[in-house]
């Protein structure tokens, strides 16, 4: 088994263990000085959702060109632009509090992810190299997820507003993926130095990304009572385990491979994401049990 | 209470296990020798590169001929990943490098031509010298056209301007004269022979090959291009396929078995491909009598270059050529009946065009190409198919 899929269910391990010892012995801990029952515990659900910015940062760049001449290697890098194109995720939330404070969280969403990165190429006579021609790709890519993660949240106080920080993993199902390409060129060859030729391309990527991605997740948030809800907002960081590029298809001939020369890089992306939410205590309203926490 | 909970944990746990599994199944990682797309660039605007021949050497990647600037030599090696490895261009005097590539003994040979004598050169490249020197001179042959291994050997096909004749040159594996044979052009060619060696008109289809015992060449013959059968002993010819002139001809072949061939013909602007078709080595035929499917996606003379390979313990015949919609088509045939098996395109956007393939040893498939980057530059393209990609449309 790979490394990162054993990290992976450690954690998930980890996790239940966690989780059945504060089953267990929930009653024992005392973090705000109240003693936490079974009657104690709760159920929340509410809906949630945000904005995200992605990074992509390349582990292993690769190029259709091979340069022949030592002054052009590496003369095609992709430059990745970090945390610049806004996506949207918005779903659920479950959380079971086992404790007073400290909950298990699953938080099933759709996440539709954007990043870019430039490339450019050039040619020119060697004997003036005024005579050149230059052509640039803007490439941005969308990755669409239903994502399943899980975290424990801590809350750091009692009180109608409440700070919190959590940790976890999360586990994604693509559903699709597209990658724009706009091609710019500025042929001084032929007499012309400003840009011309602005063409699009758009092209799926779904078959050429892995079908699933998964990764840790950690941040920070607060919820403020209103009412019988809360009301939070919150700010998590994605650090993915996996590179999303199906390198079984990474060659496959296709537009993007022979027509704009762009072969995607092994690659990690994380994501910085920010979420409203509102969620209401499911026990309040199905349990006579229920002791306000 | 207990007891459900754990449930909920085992179910939880199990879906965790389950994506996981999920998400690992049917992909690969990549693995960068048995695919890739290599387009080989100096970044230079004024170089302008026509790639000819490609051959595998053993496990350490491949070695690629080309001319250069109309007809000067270039060679190229590059890894088992496509890489570059290093590259050399012959000095001015040794032109017109011609299909025919082999390695033997960790070195490289190829033919090329003296510009001033016409005489032919076997060069010899190796990877300690990155260079290319003379290993044999052909003083006598002049103009050679094309070259191909056999069972025994190898085979140069050359044109006589002395003598207006086409010349059939077999040699020994040490690249020794065994015999040479002549047969008649009965006008004078020299001019489209040129203008095919620069580059600067249309492109001929020379070759030669083995069928059995016998030998067969392409090239100019009596008043057209033809392709000839000869006695494999001593060249003597046995039959002929006349074509029109230039305007119609054989463009490609490659024996099968018994009077079996799988060829290409052109005449005037129309292609026909013969997945399987038997002609009779020891007579005359008209290749405009030979029937065949027409092929109007090909460019007008279409270049093809066809194999007979074993994909997944398949015999098929693959026929790489060039569309006019700038693409590279290989149709995968069945050797046995000539029914077509399937076909594959590469390239887009950007012109691409067929100039050989070989199957390479971990079953893949490597095809050499020209193509025009940004649209425009000429230059080397190495397009490596899996062995599964391979299977996906031939087998």
């Amino acid at each position: 088994m790979k490394k990162p899929h054993f990290i992976l269910l450690l954690l998930a391990c980890c996790l239940s263990h966690s989780m059945l010892w504060a089953q267990g012995k929930g009653a024992k801990p005392k973090p705000y000085g109240n003693t936490a029952t079974a009657k104690s515990s709760q159920w929340w659900i509410g809906v949630r959702g945000g904005m995200n910015v992605s990074s992509a940062t390349a582990r292993q760049s690769y190029s259709v060109f091979s340069y022949t001449r030592a002054a052009d290697q590496g003369f095609d890098e992709k430059k990745y632009q970090a945390f610049t194109l806004p996506g949207l995720q918005f779903g659920f939330s479950v959380s079971y509090e086992f404790l007073t404070g400290l909950s298990a969280n699953i938080l099933p969403a759709y996440a539709s992810y954007r990043f870019a990165y430039d490339n450019s190429f050039r040619w020119y006579d060697s004997s003036n190299p005024q005579i050149n021609v230059a052509t640039s790709y803007h490439v941005e890519s969308r990755l669409q997820y239903i994502e399943l993660p899980f975290t424990i949240k801590y809350e750091l106080m009692r009180s109608k507003f409440k700070p919190y920080i959590q940790g976890g993993a999360y586990y994604g199902f693509l559903t699709d993926g597209l990658k724009k390409v706009t091609t710019t060129s500025i042929d001084q060859a032929s007499g012309s130095d400003t840009e011309i030729n602005e063409t699009k391309l758009s092209v799926g990527i779904k078959d050429r990304t892995k079908k699933a991605n998964y990764g840790l997740i950690g941040g920070a948030g607060f919820t403020y009572n209103i009412g019988n809800a809360r009301l939070g907002l919150e700010v998590n960081y994605r650090y993915g385990l996996q590179n999303p590029d199906n390198g079984g298809m990474k060659y496959i001939d296709n537009q993007l491979v022979s027509g704009v020369y762009d072969i995607p890089d092994d690659y990690q992306l994380n994501h910085l994401e920010l979420s409203l939410q509102v969620i209401i205590p499911l026990k309040f309203i199905t349990s006579q049990d229920y002791v306000p926490l | 209470m207990k007891n459900s909970k754990i449930s909920i944990l085992h179910y939880l746990c199990s879906f965790l296990i389950a994506s996981l599994l999920y998400g690992c199944s049917k992909e690969e990682d990549y693995q960068p020798e048995s695919s890739f797309i290599k387009i080989f660039d100096d970044g230079s605007f004024e170089s302008d590169y026509d790639p000819i021949d490609m051959v595998q050497a053993g496990e350490n990647g491949f070695f690629i001929l080309s001319a250069y600037d109309s007809w000067n030599t270039y060679i190229l090696r590059v890894d088992e990943e496509g890489n570059f490895m290093w590259d050399f261009k012959l000095d001015d005097s040794y032109v017109n490098p011609i299909k025919g590539l082999y390695f033997q003994d960790s070195a490289f040979y190829f033919f090329c031509m003296d510009d001033v004598t016409l005489g032919t050169y076997l060069m010899k490249a190796t990877d300690a010298g990155k260079n290319a020197v003379v290993d044999k001179s052909f003083g006598n042959i002049l103009y050679p056209l094309h070259s191909s291994q056999v069972s025994d050997g190898f085979l140069l096909e050359s044109y006589n301007r002395e003598s207006y004749s086409t010349r059939l040159t077999k040699l020994d594996v040490g690249f020794d004269t065994r015999w040479s044979e002549e047969y008649k052009v009965e006008q004078d060619v020299e001019e489209p022979i040129i203008s095919h060696l620069t580059r600067i008109g249309e492109r001929l289809p020379f070759f030669t090959g083995q069928a059995g015992d016998k030998y067969f060449l392409n090239g100019y013959f009596n008043y057209s291009m033809s392709m000839i059968f000869v006695n494999g002993n001593d060249g003597s010819q046995t039959g002929v396929v006349n074509g029109f002139r230039e305007k119609s001809a054989i463009s490609a072949a490659q024996y099968l078995n018994g009077n079996s061939f799988a060829l290409s013909r052109f005449s005037f602007d129309d292609n026909f491909i013969m997945a399987k078709i038997d002609i009779n080595t020891s007579s005359i035929a008209i290749s405009s009598d030979l029937a065949g499917g027409k092929h109007p996606e090909m460019t007008q003379n279409a270049r093809v270059y066809i194999k007979s390979l074993d994909v997944n313990g398949r015999n098929i015949s693959l026929y790489a050529t060039s569309t006019k919609a700038g693409q590279i088509l290989l149709y995968a045939f069945d050797a046995l009946n000539g029914k077509l098996i399937g076909t594959h395109h590469i390239g887009r956007i950007n012109p691409y065009e067929a100039v050989g393939f070989v199957q390479t040893a971990d079953g893949g498939l490597l095809v050499l190409a020209t193509t025009y980057v940004n649209g425009r530059f000429p230059r080397i393209a190495l397009i490596k198919l899996s062995e599964k990609e391979l299977i996906g449309f031939a087998s």
